[in-house]
């Protein structure tokens, strides 16, 4: 995912503000790293360069 | 959803083509975009150009392969892994989206009514999308339903389960919609409808899917 597209995004579970963690980039493509909620603290991980926005625990899984 | 996963692979190779009801809605538009529930991809891959195109869909493996399927077709597009009902994006972000075959797959009215309260919210003002489920009254189900009205069980009247028969049987929940309620969940959802269609896909008599143009 590109870095960029952060500021586009929140947190499914309470809207929050995400803030990134990377492990692996390769220019401005995050390919390994963690979006974390600034206000609910829950984390989504980024692998291979795929968000994973599903909150286990929160009211977001079907 | 694991069964979404198990299905992929086999899902992808009947489903190649966008449909052209949506070649139709997409043509023309710009900005940025959403397909919520993209399944494989074939959707996404008829936005024009410059659109900045995003995907989202539940199931991890049909958005490995959609992003496949995107990159062969040469566009760039950003994909997610997410909920329709709980979408993981900032309110007023998309000039447009499309929903396509995926809100009849949400079980429990609440959840499906919460998808397309999403779907307006990360809309921008005068967003617009469009949404296309199966429909109830189509040949294949006709039936089925008629039997289950006169015997009055009713209790969340138009869930089916239909199963998927390449490789591993799998069953694939389905909610089929009438009219009618489709565009109540859409009035409910705050979303004012622009267009409202029902077409014959498979179905030789009565129409087997619906489809709406919404507004924010």
């Amino acid at each position: 995912m590109k870095e960029k597209f952060v500021r586009l995004m929140c947190c499914p579970a309470c809207r929050g503000e995400l803030e990134l963690q990377v492990n692996e980039k390769e220019g401005d493509d995050i390919l390994e790293g963690m979006l974390i909620c600034r206000e609910c603290k829950a984390e989504y991980k980024i692998k291979d360069g795929i968000p994973y926005m599903i909150n286990e625990s929160g009211p977001a899984e079907i | 959803m694991h069964e979404w996963n198990a299905i992929a692979k086999s899902f992808d190779e009947t489903r190649k083509k966008p449909w052209g009801e949506c070649l139709s809605f997409v043509k023309g538009r710009e900005g940025r975009a959403i397909d919520i529930a993209c399944g494989n991809g074939r959707h996404l891959i008829s936005m024009g150009e410059d659109v900045e195109v995003f995907g989202l869909d539940l199931s991890p493996e049909m958005v490995k392969i959609a992003r496949k399927n995107a990159e062969k077709a040469g566009k760039k597009v950003s994909f997610v892994v997410g909920n329709a009902s709980a979408l993981p994006f900032k309110s007023g972000v998309f000039d447009f989206a499309i929903f396509i075959a995926g809100l009849h797959n949400i079980s429990g009215r609440e959840k499906r009514i919460m998808a397309l309260k999403e779907l307006r919210r990360v809309l921008k003002e005068d967003g617009e999308a469009m949404i296309s489920v199966w429909s109830r009254w189509q040949d294949r189900w006709r039936m089925h339903f008629l039997k289950k009205l006169l015997a009055l069980k009713i209790k969340n009247f138009g869930d089916v389960y239909v199963p998927w028969r390449r490789g591993a049987e799998v069953m694939r929940f389905y909610h089929l919609y009438s009219m009618h309620e489709l565009k109540e969940d859409a009035k409910k959802a705050g979303l004012k409808i622009k267009k409202a269609w029902s077409v014959k896909k498979a179905s030789k008599k009565h129409a087997d899917n619906h489809f709406i143009i919404v507004k924010k």
